[in-house]
């Protein structure tokens, strides 16, 4: 009898070491859902922050601020291709032969006039050089009417994430006007519609000035948090704007 | 700065130029002559530096591109001819020109004459290779100032 009483008394003890494990385990992956959700992490931990579809501005002082394009036609030729100082924005397109996505972004490069882009704006495909890239498979790849530059510099001096990656840059300034990743071409059409748009509405400069600034404060805050705040100012609604003070509000537009 | 190399030729590329260094379409090899015994030489080479944003499909002595160039703007060809110009009186000259002078450019030296546009040409020999240098400046009247820019750019020019 003795013997079944301490037996069952092990067991129960293990059964509560148990579920203790558990609850931590369970409270521990709700805490990093929770950092992981609010864009942040706590130092020492690795940053999970989601990175939005279109990347703010980088700002003046990024360093990939129109770096010249330096590397290898498919056919194997140096080349150097300027991005500042030109007549047109520059559209680089990061593109590998060995992705799937890329294939359709390969496919829609082939055929310019289908692309979307006015005049104001070029396209070039970019891909890795041949230390990391087949000349050949690139060179099948590569659309005739769009230029292609084989460089790994390139991806490096633009901090490239992932392939497909597009990345706007402005004629005169090299300045990163916009950037982000797309499952197809549309996708990204748009987003450097959008980037142009907010373009146009960046020659205010104090409304630059504070972009930069929340650009500048997004690891405290999150991307996340950083891209609304951009929205809401290039829809003109800042900290002061009476829509985000509600008792201010007149009763009447407060009932609205 | 960028030094772009291949076929036998370097170029210094100063930031914020478009360059190439390719082969010329010429003949096709079974067509050059070869020596007894030897092999086809290779196509002759180009290479092509300016100031603006070169077109992917561009003439070797800039068709395509020079009717894009603005006043401020330069467009330096460095062009290879086949082996069998070796020892012509066209190509006398020994050497890359150092040193341009600004009295070296006229309006009717240029391929296909553009308003406002002045151009030279030299022929020359180097490394035992024939070659014309082309260049064009976007503005005549502004040459002084554009004439030490290319001098500047071929004197980072190598031929081997």
């Amino acid at each position: 009898m003795t013997a079944a009483v301490v037996a069952l008394g092990v067991v129960v003890a293990l059964l509560a070491v148990l579920v203790v494990g558990l609850l931590r385990s369970h409270a521990e992956i709700l805490h990093e859902l929770h950092d992981l959700r609010a864009g942040t992490s706590p130092p020492g931990r690795l940053d999970r922050s989601v990175r939005p579809g279109v990347a703010l501005p980088r700002g003046s002082g990024a360093t990939s601020m129109g770096a010249d394009l330096v590397g290898l036609t498919p056919e194997g030729d140096p080349v150097q291709i300027a991005v500042r100082g030109t007549d047109a924005h520059t559209l680089l397109v990061f593109l590998s032969s060995g992705c799937l996505t890329c294939r359709g972004f390969w496919e829609a490069l082939a055929d310019r006039p289908s692309l979307g882009l006015d005049a104001s704006t070029r396209p070039i495909a970019v891909t890795k050089g041949p230390e990391q890239e087949s000349l050949s498979a690139i060179a099948a790849l590569a659309p005739g009417d769009v230029t292609t530059v084989m460089s790994s510099a390139a991806w490096d001096d633009y901090e490239v994430p992932v392939a497909p990656y597009a990345i706007l840059v402005a004629a005169e300034t090299g300045q990163v006007l916009g950037e982000g990743a797309g499952a197809t071409w549309g996708q990204v059409r748009d987003l450097m519609r959008q980037a142009l748009a907010d373009l146009d509405l960046g020659t205010d400069a104090d409304l630059r000035a504070r972009v930069e600034a929340l650009r500048r404060r997004g690891g405290a805050t999150g991307d996340r948090d950083a891209a609304t705040d951009h929205a809401l100012l290039t829809a003109g609604i800042g900290p002061d704007h009476p829509s985000l003070r509600p008792e201010n509000l007149a009763a009447g537009e407060r009932d609205r | 700065m960028a030094r772009l190399a291949a076929h036998g030729l370097e170029l210094d590329l100063p930031q914020g130029w478009d360059g190439r260094i390719m082969r010329r379409e010429t003949a096709p090899v079974e067509v050059r002559a070869a020596p007894p015994g030897g092999v086809a030489p290779p196509p002759p080479a180009v290479a092509h530096a300016a100031t603006f944003s070169l077109p992917r499909e561009l003439g070797d002595f800039g068709g395509g591109a020079v009717e894009l160039m603005r006043r401020d703007d330069l467009f330096v060809s460095l062009v290879e001819f086949d082996r069998d110009s070796l020892g012509t009186t066209l190509f006398v000259r020994n050497g890359l020109p150092g040193r341009l002078r600004p009295g070296d450019f006229d309006p009717q030296a240029l391929q296909r004459t553009l308003p406002g546009q002045a151009g030279t040409q030299v022929f020359f020999t180097a490394a035992d290779r024939p070659f014309c240098l082309y260049v064009v400046l976007g503005s005549f009247v502004r040459r002084a100032g554009m004439v030490p820019v290319v001098n500047g750019l071929l004197s980072g020019v190598q031929i081997t």
